[in-house]
């Protein structure tokens, strides 16, 4: 007896993967769904199991326990090639010995598709990642970023009902690699297909996903939609992951109704909004983003801090601010901002109390 | 491989290495050479002055012309079949993941290269005999009545040579095999290929020039064998290294062994060149 899949359900759903190797977990129960053209990215340190993961979706791994199901229906057992699934990988895995043409349209001749079926989908393909006309080039005859350009649309013909994409862009050079995102994005988005994209660098995962899964050590730190993820990370881990932070420790002097006050290091003061978790005494792990620290000379009621270095990178200027005991915190300035402070200043740093990141510290 | 050639072009420890090859490679063939344009002189064995008539009374001689051929032949058709042997051995090692299992497996993929000829031709011939093991017991099986003739005859010379030969193609094959990225195979799979298609499609045509490479050892090494001719071949299979060493040590025609050594050469040397020059015109991925 088989139950009829969802029509709106997941294109993807991982169930309480598990997997080690040789005794140690790299898998600990990790489940993520994925909606139908959804582009959710799967981040984390490096051996934190985003490859294996994305093996096991792709059936060249098996799981310990748990369950893959695409379009509601179970694949664990079912064989590699029978997935129609599409992937992009960090080699490129061009075949050498074909050309762009059959390279491309390599899934299709393995389905034995008729040759009018074939040149229309691997046109079409090539049409979209922008290298019609290159069909009778060999892979080492083009460019890193075109290479990838023939990966992608390999793994398109085939119409998978999911693409995966292992660290795709990570041998291209950072002008390449940023060039490549938006051409990624605009081609998920115009085929609508759903997407499951691994990546180490979390700025891409920012750029790309609709949901990031940030994974550590076998399990999922949060899940969320890039902004989610930004401005309400779940742990220190995350928050230090994604987007910079500067992280201090906090003493709680009073907790009330109207706020928690604490001391940071240093001595100064800050207040937050009232927390039912925190009482006098507890010791608060607190962070908070450079974009989110304004430096001003004149006003009271900031932080007073001296800039130990100041670096100009871009569109930003980039601060280190020392607090009175010597304590560092990163700020960021808009290079085109009037008037801005000089190393070795005093200034004012002045963080809005919805800015400051809490994270109870008394669990960990 | 282009670097090292390029580091051991500068550095000056191949100078001893080119005088080594100048003196005992070049300057022998040299000799050799010279004296295939020598006439054979009853007397003093060999003459002084210049004459294209050793490779003449060869090449015009249907005798030596079919010796030639029959050389080609059992050459390509060991080559052929140590391939085709070969390369399911190749395959296995390649799949084989244990390290330990594979320094087993490539330790006995060489034995034959550790035994000499003479040795291996001598149990072959317990063997293949009329009353060796393979025939006594094909009889005893009823399979057949008669003893298959193997010592004496060519197919002999093609088994006993096809297992000598074995360990090359078996080697050359599993290094084309392992130099093939893993991702290659993965992105097939994915992609729609089964395992069969994964092979016909992939593994195969990359791990092509590990076949031409191994198969073009195997040809060259058979069409200089002697010691399995002369010993399965019992004097009955002519190839042209048993002539050139009756022309040395029987004949003492000297000029004449020359002159078949330098056509031997010539015709591996075409074959090979042939070979090569066809299978790089079925791999336009590779020429550069
Ligand atoms: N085939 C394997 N055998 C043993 N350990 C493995 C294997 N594949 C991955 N691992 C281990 O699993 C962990 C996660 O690896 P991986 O999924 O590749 O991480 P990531 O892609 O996030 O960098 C690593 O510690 C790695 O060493
Ligand atoms: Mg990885």
């Amino acid at each position: 007896m088989t139950l009829a899949a969802p029509e709106n359900g997941s294109a993807l759903e991982l169930r309480a993967l598990r997997k080690a190797f040789n005794g140690s977990t790299v898998l600990n129960e990790i489940s993520i769904s994925a909606g139908h053209g959804e582009f959710v990215s799967l981040v984390g340190p490096s051996g934190c199991g985003k490859t294996t993961t994305l093996n096991i979706i792709a059936g060249f791994e098996h799981p310990d326990s748990g369950d893959v199901l695409i379009g509601g229906r179970s694949i664990v057992r079912t064989p590699s090639y029978r997935r129609e699934l599409g992937m992009v990988f960090q080699s490129h895995a061009l075949f050498p010995h074909l050309t762009v043409f059959d390279n491309v349209g390599f899934g299709l001749a393995m389905r034995r598709m008729p040759k009018a079926e074939i040149n229309r989908r691997v046109g079409a393909a090539l049409e979209i990642v922008r290298l019609s006309g290159f069909e009778t080039r060999y892979p080492r005859e083009l460019s890193g970023g075109q290479q990838q350009r023939v990966g992608i649309a390999r793994a398109l013909t085939v119409q998978p009902r999911v693409i995966l994409m292992d660290e795709p862009l990570s041998s291209l050079d950072a002008k390449l690699r940023r060039e490549m995102q938006v051409e990624l994005r605009r081609i998920q988005r115009s085929v609508g297909v759903t997407a499951i994209y691994v990546t180490h660098d979390q700025e891409e995962a920012l750029t790309l996903s609709d949901r990031i899964v940030l994974m550590n050590k076998g399990v999922i730190e949060q899940a969320g939609t890039p902004d989610a993820i930004y401005s309400r990370p779940a742990s220190e881990f995350v928050a230090g992951f994604i987007g910079e932070a500067t992280f201090l420790d906090g003493t709680v002097i009073e907790a009330g109704p109207n706020g928690v006050s604490l001391r940071l290091p240093g001595g100064c003061m800050i207040t937050l909004p009232a927390d039912r978790r925190f009482s006098a005494g507890d010791t608060l792990r607190l962070a908070v983003r450079p974009d989110r620290v304004r430096l001003d000379r004149q006003a009271a009621g900031g932080l007073d801090t001296q800039v130990l270095a100041r670096a100009f990178v871009g569109p930003f200027v980039r601060y280190v601010l020392g607090l009175a005991d010597g304590t560092e915190l990163a700020a960021q300035m808009p290079a085109g901002a009037e008037d801005l402070p000089q190393e070795g200043e005093t200034v004012i740093a002045r963080i809005k109390a919805c800015d400051w990141l809490v994270f109870d510290r008394r669990g960990s | 491989m282009a670097r090292l050639s390029e580091l051991l072009g500068r550095s000056v420890l191949c100078l001893p290495i080119t005088v080594l090859i100048g003196v005992f490679f070049v300057v022998p063939m040299a000799m050799v050479l010279s004296l295939a344009f020598r006439p054979y002189d009853a007397h003093a064995l060999v003459g002084t002055e210049f004459t294209l008539r050793n490779f003449t009374r060869f090449i015009g001689d249907p005798n030596y012309v079919a010796a030639f051929a029959r050389t080609v032949y059992i050459s390509a058709a060991t080559t052929v079949l140590s391939v085709l042997l070969g390369y399911p051995v190749a395959l296995h090692l390649h799949r084989v993941k244990s390290g330990f299992a594979r320094l087993w497996l490539t330790l006995i993929v060489l034995l034959p290269l550790m035994i000499s000829l003479v040795v291996a031709s001598f149990a072959w011939m317990l063997l293949l005999g009329n009353n060796g093991v393979i025939n006594a017991n094909l009889i005893r099986l009823g399979l057949i009545s008669q003893p298959i003739e193997l010592m004496n005859t060519m197919t002999g010379v093609i088994i006993v040579g096809t297992f000598s030969s074995l360990s090359y193609p078996i080697l050359t094959i599993f290094a084309a095999l392992e130099n093939i990225p893993a991702d290659l195979g993965r992105s097939a799979r994915i992609h729609g290929a089964s395992d069969a298609q994964v092979f016909a499609k992939v593994l195969l045509p990359l791990s092509l020039p590990g076949v031409i490479s191994g198969g073009l050892i195997v040809f060259a090494l058979n069409m200089a064998a002697f010691v399995i001719p002369f010993l399965i071949g019992g004097g009955r299979v002519h190839v042209v290294p048993l002539m050139i060493y009756q022309f040395t040590l029987q004949l003492f025609d000297w000029p004449g062994a020359a002159a078949l050594g330098v056509l031997l050469f010539a015709l591996t040397l075409g074959c090979t060149a042939l070979a090569a020059s066809l299978a790089q015109r079925r791999m336009p991925w590779e020429s550069a």
